[in-house]
């Protein structure tokens, strides 16, 4: 089955972004594909590559670039909802003239017109809200 | 082919970005030509309300957003009629009109959709 998902909290501060690697995480391990991860709202704050988890807790930033790294999984995040948060990849930092970044290139940034491609070329969409 | 997809709002409108978001989700929905609705319940009715103005508070009127859903062919707009009436809220306070239900309309409007998303 093609599934896709969308993410709507911010890591840690909502439960949703570890919910939805955990989710993305099984549905892989069954055989599913993940056609992509559409990071909306607080979720595009996942791509933030200079966070540092504490020690004793999952880095789920880590865990999603793992997941688009080693699976093919797109990662995607809303730009409209990336930029007002601070979250620039390179082509973005390049366009606003900003200091750096902060997108971890595991992450691409697109328009809502992939969320809702997203919606219409998988078999299922889930939402994981904050 | 076109998907029938339900967006839930259920946010007030300047409590956070969330309302103004989810709706611009909508109104792209509606551009890319699925079949979309737009359930409001909760402190989401408050987006609706007619005497609003986000600009008093450094933002956009999220009222003035949602007249924008039938110029993009959303015009399934349904709310919670238990929400309006615990809110103290009729048709009479709202910008655009809509289809109230219960809540065993909504379970089945919802029973109906492909997508449920906030």
């Amino acid at each position: 089955m093609v599934i896709s998902i969308a993410v709507h909290g911010a890591p840690y501060a909502s439960a949703g972004s570890r919910t939805a690697l955990r989710f993305a995480a099984s549905a892989l391990g069954l055989g599913h594909r993940i056609h992509r991860v559409f990071f909306h709202h607080d979720g595009v704050l996942a791509a933030a590559g200079q966070g540092v988890a504490p020690q004793d807790e999952e880095d789920l930033h880590a865990g999603w670039v793992r997941l688009g790294e080693s699976h093919g999984v797109e990662l995607a995040i809303c730009i409209a909802n990336a930029l007002k948060r601070g979250m620039l990849d390179e082509a973005e930092r390049d366009r606003y003239e900003k200091d750096a970044a902060t997108a971890h290139p595991a992450f691409t940034v697109v328009g809502l017109g992939q969320l809702i491609e997203a919606m219409t070329e998988s078999d299922r969409f889930v939402t994981f809200a904050a | 082919m076109a998907k029938r997809i339900l967006f839930l709002l259920n946010r007030a409108p300047y409590g956070s970005t969330y309302a103004l978001e989810a709706i611009e989700a909508a109104l792209v929905a509606g551009v890319f030509d699925q079949e979309v609705s737009v359930l409001f319940s909760g402190a989401g009715l408050y987006q609706l309300l007619s005497e609003q103005d986000g600009g008093a508070v450094g933002g956009r009127t999220v009222g003035k957003m949602l007249g924008a859903l039938p110029e993009y062919g959303v015009t399934d707009l349904f709310a919670c009629g238990p929400s309006a009436q615990r809110l103290g809220l009729t048709g009479n306070d709202l910008c655009l009109p809509v289809t109230w239900l219960d809540y065993t309309e909504q379970k089945s409007l919802i029973n109906r959709q492909d997508i449920i998303t906030g």
